[in-house]
């Protein structure tokens, strides 16, 4: 063969290789965008977020099936509607734009969105430049705010109302130290009073002056007498009840305001014990325990675990705490892993207005009232707690009888079963 | 011979060309590649052993540059035998590599 043939035959296998060079790495490519795509969309669809993927113009390209959830729109509504359709005011979008434009990407960009049915739903965009299917398009995940701010809102006005339950307790709490100390002050009033008005003779006019004061003074022990029922008027409420059914109750309300770092327990092992109450106060005794734990595990999560049980409080119970008298108990426990108490300050802890919280956020109040509670109910509160270990308030209710050995004459049946319906409500 | 990348490894001894490693760089930058082939195949061996066996990855033009500027190369030189170790461990080789008998008489893929 000659020079000149032997390079024209070494060109055209050259030719041939490149040719065959160009089908491989085709090929190769092919498959590789295949997977990318399959890998995108497994993505999209296993990434509990809504996301989607349109255009500057507000062309859908590309939506994940929760965004098809959250909006409501069928897969050929998507594709058809424009962006800024999604949007509550459509002028937001340009607004979106405009930041994704300033600043490269979109990060917590808090909006309201809009559904299919026309409902509206808070919400924070993140948004990134991309380009898909060769066009310049924005990827937008979606994070849907609706719970969050149910929640929020929730938890705000329980705090509020649990502020102010705190405020009334404390100021019912003055009053009727006032209206005590006040009735004795009267006391002196009437005796001097009704002295002054025996040493004069009838007719003096004098007498009709002490007779007016007399009267005043006498309205005005009314008046202290009605205070010191309104301080005390919770004895008064106070029935039979299942504690149980009231502790699962105000569980179920604690769980619910709970953030999800939080995990709270229940375990009822005293399913029929009957102690005298009034549900409300076994609530506000949960809700401030609740929300001392809240506050312990706030910012590092953990657990709350509430127990019920039936205790009998021996000799070695009355060592720990004086004010237990011997008997059978149900004793509620609120126990939390947190940050725990430290031993200078736990013999303090119940005191009114004894507070490490920064002002404004703690009142002091809690576990006075919590003792306050219940001691009237003639029981008795604990604290077990070791810094670095949690911290368990133990809250012990005289055992008043157990739903087997109810009697007609101490419980007709039906009072439980009405008062077991209105501690729903309660 | 010897190039280390920031995620791969390539290296020439004793007739064995080790590429190790992933190796995903953009076209331009597979020149340094290309002039290790060439310096191999100027050295004139007999017979050139690719182990590819710990190539984690490659993208697509890191499959044209060995394509190229290797197994075209060494297909124009007469006797040459070609010898390409494989892993089954990774997909991408057992759907790609077996195809690079189409460039060259003179090669054998072994997968092990
Ligand atoms: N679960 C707990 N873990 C740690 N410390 C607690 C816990 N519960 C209460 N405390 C401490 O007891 C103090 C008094 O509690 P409380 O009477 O509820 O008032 P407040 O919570 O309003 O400050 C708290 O400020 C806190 O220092
Ligand atoms: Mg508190």
């Amino acid at each position: 063969m000659s020079n000149e043939n032997k390079e024209k035959d070494k060109l055209k296998r050259r030719i041939a290789g490149l040719e065959k060079t160009l089908q491989i790495v085709t090929g190769y490519s092919g498959r590789i965008e295949k997977n990318l795509r399959q890998l995108f969309e497994v993505v999209s669809d296993t990434m509990p977020v809504p996301m989607m993927i349109s255009l500057k113009t507000g062309a859908i390209l590309f939506f994940n099936g929760n965004a098809q959830k959250i909006f409501g729109y069928s897969e050929k509504e998507f594709r058809k509607i424009a962006a800024s359709l999604l949007y509550e005011n459509p002028d937001d979008r340009g607004i979106f734009l405009k930041t994704l434009e300033d600043k490269g990407e979109v990060r917590d960009f808090a909006v309201n969105l809009k559904k299919a049915d026309g409902s509206v739903f808070p919400a924070s965009l993140f948004s990134r430049q991309i380009v898909f299917e060769g066009q310049n398009c924005l990827l937008t995940v979606i994070h849907d705010l609706s719970e969050l701010k149910q929640e929020e809102e929730k938890r705000l006005m329980l705090e509020r109302q649990l502020r102010q339950t705190q405020k009334m307790e404390a100021i019912g709490t003055m009053a009727g130290g006032i209206a005590h100390d006040f009735n004795n002050i009267l006391t002196v009033i009437f005796g001097k009073l009704e002295l002054a008005s025996m040493m004069l003779p009838g007719e003096s006019k004098v007498v009709r002056y002490i007779a007016d004061a007399l009267a005043a003074a006498r309205r005005a022990k009314a008046m202290t007498k009605q205070i010191l029922a309104f301080c005390r008027k919770t004895e008064y409420a106070r029935k039979p009840f299942h504690i149980s059914t009231v502790v699962a109750e105000a569980y179920k309300m604690i769980a619910s305001l709970t953030p999800s770092d939080i995990e709270v327990r229940l375990g009822i092992k005293a399913e029929s014990a009957i102690i005298l109450c009034d549900p409300t106060q076994i609530h506000q005794v949960m809700m401030n325990l609740c929300s001392n734990a809240h506050h312990a595990l706030r910012d590092r999560g953990g657990v709350i675990e509430i127990l019920l049980e039936e205790v009998r409080a021996g000799s070695q119970e009355k060592i720990m705490i004086p004010a237990l008298k011997s008997g059978d108990y149900v004793r509620l426990t609120v126990r939390d892993n947190g940050p725990g108490i430290e031993k200078n300050i736990v013999d303090r802890v119940f005191d009114p207005f004894f507070t490490t919280k920064p002002s404004g956020e703690g009142t002091g109040m809690g576990l006075s009232i919590v003792r306050g509670i219940l001691q009237a109910h003639g029981g008795a509160v604990s604290v077990d707690s070791e810094p670095g270990k949690g911290a368990a308030f133990h809250c012990w209710f005289p055992l008043v009888a157990q739903t087997e050995d109810l009697t007609e004459s101490v419980m007709p049946q039906d009072t439980v079963e009405r008062h077991r319906k209105n501690s729903v409500r309660g | 011979m010897t190039i280390q990348g920031e995620n791969y490894k390539v290296t020439y001894q004793n007739g064995v060309i080790s590429i190790s490693g992933k190796l995903s760089l953009m076209l331009e930058d597979y020149e340094e590649l290309e002039t290790f082939f060439e310096e191999v195949i100027e050295s004139r061996p007999s017979e050139i052993t690719i182990d590819i066996r710990n190539l984690e990855y490659l993208n697509s033009s890191g499959i044209k540059t060995i394509c190229v500027s290797l197994i075209l190369e060494a297909a124009d030189i007469e006797n040459l035998q070609m010898k390409i170790l494989c892993s089954d461990r990774y997909t991408w080789q057992k759907e790609t590599v077996p195809t690079f008998k189409d460039l060259m008489d003179d090669i054998t893929v072994l997968f092990g």
